[in-house]
């Protein structure tokens, strides 16, 4: 792996910290818990390396989720994690502030237009997000209640 | 449809889907998200889009050949049921309308 990949791999391991630690925090007003393990992920941009995936548990010792790294190198995203309950599973990506974006360039008698176009709505921070509809381009900054949503969306547990 | 007219359109197809195929390919190398905007490409990992691409290139490959076999098929059946009635007009003996009913059996 060379310095750029380590950056990359580095930056990617330090966003799914700061994402569990949030979780583990949103979590435990509803009397659940996370533990985290370690994987081995292998990406052709970056090699193989080691993450933590993380589990959700209930009071009674039953994992009702698990979050689980995909990669660093997603189209259209800085990272992404899936989040992976009995009956569902949801997507969440790392973005940067304003989101990825393309910029065409139209010369009309001479006059060049320049236009970016980002590919989502409601980027407005770097963060995780969730892309709500993506035939509408829309995401969500992920936050405590929306987190929790989600878990119960691809759980069914009926606590969240 | 004529047989040859079927299998130029499922080559036709073939050939678009590869080249199709090629173009996301490109679009995902360059990281071109204009190219992949509303498509399930985005979101996903670099390298299972990558995957996808390729088992979809060998499954076209793969139903190209089924699909013009089958039109192979039905055009060689419909030519053994063609010449086995043509049988039925010859002077009639013993062999050829026992061959005849052979061929109508098996077919």
């Amino acid at each position: 792996m060379n310095t750029t990949q380590m950056e990359a791999t580095a930056k990617f391991l330090s966003r799914l910290s700061d994402l569990y630690s949030n979780i583990s925090n949103w979590v435990q007003p509803q009397y659940l818990r996370v533990v985290r393990f370690n994987m081995k992920l292998n990406e052709e941009a970056y090699g193989k390396y080691d993450v933590e995936k993380l589990s959700i548990i209930d009071a009674n010792g039953k994992r009702i989720g698990e979050l689980l790294p995909v990669g660093a190198s997603v189209i259209g995203a800085e990272g992404r994690v899936d989040l992976i309950g009995d009956v569902d599973q949801e997507i969440l990506v790392y973005l940067d502030d304003g989101g990825p974006h393309f910029t065409t360039e139209i010369e009309v008698g001479g006059q060049q237009e320049r236009r970016t176009t980002p590919l989502y709505r409601g980027v407005e921070e770097d963060g995780w997000y969730w892309i709500e509809i993506r035939r509408l381009s829309r995401a969500r900054r992920l936050d405590q209640a929306l987190f929790l949503d989600l878990l119960a969306e691809v759980s069914d547990h009926a606590c969240c | 449809m004529r047989a040859v007219e079927a299998i130029e359109e499922i080559w036709l197809t073939y050939q678009v889907t590869k080249d199709a195929l090629k173009v996301a390919t490109h679009g995902i190398n360059r990281g071109a998200i204009e190219l992949l905007q509303d498509t399930f490409f985005i979101n996903s990992s670099t390298d299972k889009a990558k995957s996808d691409l390729e088992t979809c290139r060998r499954s076209a490959g793969d139903y190209a050949i089924l699909s013009m076999w089958a039109i192979f098929e039905r055009h060689v059946l419909d030519a053994l049921v063609s010449e086995n009635g043509k049988m039925l007009d010859m002077p009639l003996s013993d062999f050829n309308s026992s061959l005849h009913r052979k061929i109508g059996d098996a077919i």
